[in-house]
């Protein structure tokens, strides 16, 4: 928990993110607010094109070329008012991204020791002494013979070392926040899980602020402390991590968890969820979900769910949720 | 129609470089059942799927189909066996772009001997979409306006189409979105209750594998290392490259997740203290 829960670390508040289009503005992201507090972890999901991937890089500022409107607070300081040349320096000393595809991320023309070391020369810290931190980073992260593996390329690497490169890199500037977006999309499941484990070692390791996007929930069951599902542009769900997997108040999580076949449940039917998402510009009257919603009535066609906050974590979009019972029992 | 995979090897060469991409395969796909064939990358599980069809040629072994090899048509512009179908991860580069769901169902269901009459064809067409939960009046539309579930749905129409006896389906669903793949899956369930055929479902993801499969092998560094019934390959595996994969699985249950994640905290917590 935050030590103090009256500043929350990261304060977003009614972003919303644009494209131009031949027909006007296109709403990829809409009026989304997320609050998340010191060595907080917060999980962002949803299918592809629900904006979720716009969010984290509206945070960190690299959404030049869409209209970004709203707020993004980082320790009580507005960052959507910075100039580039500012929120450079932000993404220098306090915010780190981890991205999908660490081959897209790395350069290939630098060796692996370099680009480790890049943030802390960046900041005026002497070579060899950002080098030498750079292959204590390395090893930290359990890459083998971190001292001539910093004198490699990245194309030497396999996709999970390569990933273990990137939050090296991530992490060598100390950051207060780190976002992750997909970072163990790409990799074989065993690749997968030793990502997610040092993931998670250092981020506790250091109280690390991290806010991770994914399409798998399973990915965040373990490792988020709150989670937010995005539907059209929209943060339609959160609750406390637990909560939201035991007794998800919103039918669109529900139905994303009744859609996922388990290892732990071989036996449990698929349910499908019916029809595709709304595309941006095209959506829905009233609630974005209703037409592939299996609770949706009439209300729901017509009227937009306003947010509600059924308590201190749980906040939803919807006029037919699955209450969980300790909300009831209030 | 069941297939019998012996001894089979597959070597790639690239000038004095070579890969033993199957190294000694030997399985049973037994009829009328869904098989699954898990790996990570490399494991040699997609390479095997393009010797099923026969677009790669097999450098050693057999592979038998009721007993008997791949029959290719003799022609140059059918190659393949039409009773054994693959279906690709992605649907968007194997659907010609500039024809509709329509014909390029209809493309197949030519091939088939009574598909004499255009009345025969057309009704042909709207079965196979209806079977994979498609409209008939979805015959007009062209792949791109169909989302990415709905087009690997109508990759199995057009396979479906010459009536083929095995499906060998390449990570059919890893390029979708949970909320689509269960379509899919559901769809590939349906066919081999209803219609009986035999079906390989080639996966990384074991969940998938467990739920849709009655027989599974798991494949590493080109061979196969376990293989049999899908619950007892799941439920005690004897391999401990099965195990190790078995462990690494996500699965979304908070409570497990946490346990898994706190025990290697307190592994690397040994290993640095000591």
């Amino acid at each position: 928990m935050s030590p103090d829960e009256s500043t929350p670390l990261l304060e977003v508040t009614q972003l919303s993110v644009a494209a131009p289009s031949p027909n006007g503005e296109l709403p990829l992201v809409r009026e989304v607010s997320l609050r998340v507090g010191r060595g907080e972890r917060l999980a962002i999901v949803g299918e592809s094109g629900s904006g979720k991937s716009l969010v984290a890089r509206s945070i960190a500022g690299l959404n030049r070329k869409l209209t970004v409107s709203g707020s993004v607070r980082l320790g009580g300081r507005e960052l959507l008012d910075l100039s580039s040349r500012q929120m450079n320096l932000v993404r220098r000393d306090r915010i780190s991204m981890v991205l999908q595809d660490p081959m897209a991320s790395l350069n290939p023309l630098m060796t692996v020791g370099a680009q480790v070391a890049e943030p802390l020369i960046i900041a005026g810290r002497g070579r060899r002494e950002s080098r030498d931190a750079a292959i204590r980073m390395l090893d930290e992260l359990g890459i083998p013979q971190a001292r001539s593996a910093a004198s490699g390329y990245p194309h030497e690497l396999s996709g999970g070392m390569r990933q273990r490169v990137m939050l090296a890199a991530a992490l060598i500037a100390e950051p207060e926040l780190l976002i992750a977006d997909e970072p163990t999309t790409a990799l074989d499941v065993r690749v997968q899980r030793q990502v997610l484990e040092l993931l998670h070692a250092v981020a506790a390791e250091r109280s690390l602020t991290v806010v991770m996007i994914t399409h798998d929930l399973s990915v965040v069951a373990g490792f988020a402390d709150r989670v937010a599902t995005m539907y059209a542009g929209r943060k339609v769900h959160e609750d406390r991590v637990d909560r939201l997997f035991a007794e998800p108040a919103h039918p669109y999580t529900r139905a994303l968890l009744d859609a996922i076949p388990r290892l732990d449940d071989p036996g449990a039917e698929l349910l499908p969820i019916a029809g595709t998402p709304p595309r941006p510009g095209a959506l829905p009257s009233g609630c974005s979900f209703h037409p592939r919603c299996p609770r949706a009535v009439e209300r729901c066609a017509v009227d937009v769910p306003a947010t509600t906050f059924a308590d201190d974590s749980l906040e939803f979009e919807c006029h037919r949720p699955l209450l969980p019972l300790e909300v009831v029992a209030r | 129609m069941s297939v019998h995979v012996t001894g089979v090897t597959k070597r790639f060469r690239s000038g004095s470089r070579s890969h033993l991409a199957l190294d000694d395969v030997t399985l049973v796909m037994p009829h009328g059942e869904i098989t699954g064939i898990v790996g990570e990358s490399g494991s040699g599980k997609s390479t095997l799927a393009r010797c099923l069809v026969g677009i790669e040629q097999i450098d050693a072994g057999r592979i038998d189909y009721d007993g008997s090899p791949l029959q290719p048509f003799l022609s140059r512009r059918h190659r393949y066996d039409a009773r054994v179908q693959l279906i690709f991860q992605n649907p968007m580069s194997s659907l010609n772009p500039r024809m509709t769901a329509g014909q390029l169902i209809e493309e197949g269901v030519r091939r088939v001997p009574r598909a004499r009459s255009a009345d025969w064809r057309r009704s042909r067409v709207s079965e196979l979409l209806e079977m994979v939960g498609l409209d008939a009046t979805d015959a007009k539309r062209y792949p791109h306006s169909f989302s990415g579930g709905q087009r690997q749905r109508i990759a199995i129409a057009r396979a479906m189409s010459v009536e083929p006896e095995v499906l060998i389906c390449d990570e059919p669903v890893s390029a979708l979105d949970v909320s689509v793949q269960a379509q899919v899956l559901n769809v590939l369930r349906d066919l081999q209750r209803q219609s009986g055929i035999t079906i390989v479902l080639i996966s990384h993801d074991l969940a998938v594998v467990r739920h849709l499969c009655s027989r599974v092998a798991v494949m590493f560094g080109g061979r196969v290392v376990e293989q049999g019934p899908t619950e007892a390959v799941f439920d005690s595996p004897v391999h401990d490259y099965t195990r190790s994969l078995l462990d690494a699985v996500a699965v979304p249950d908070p409570r497990r997740e946490r346990a898994k994640l706190a025990e290697f905290g307190e592994y690397r917590e040994f290993r640095q203290s000591g």
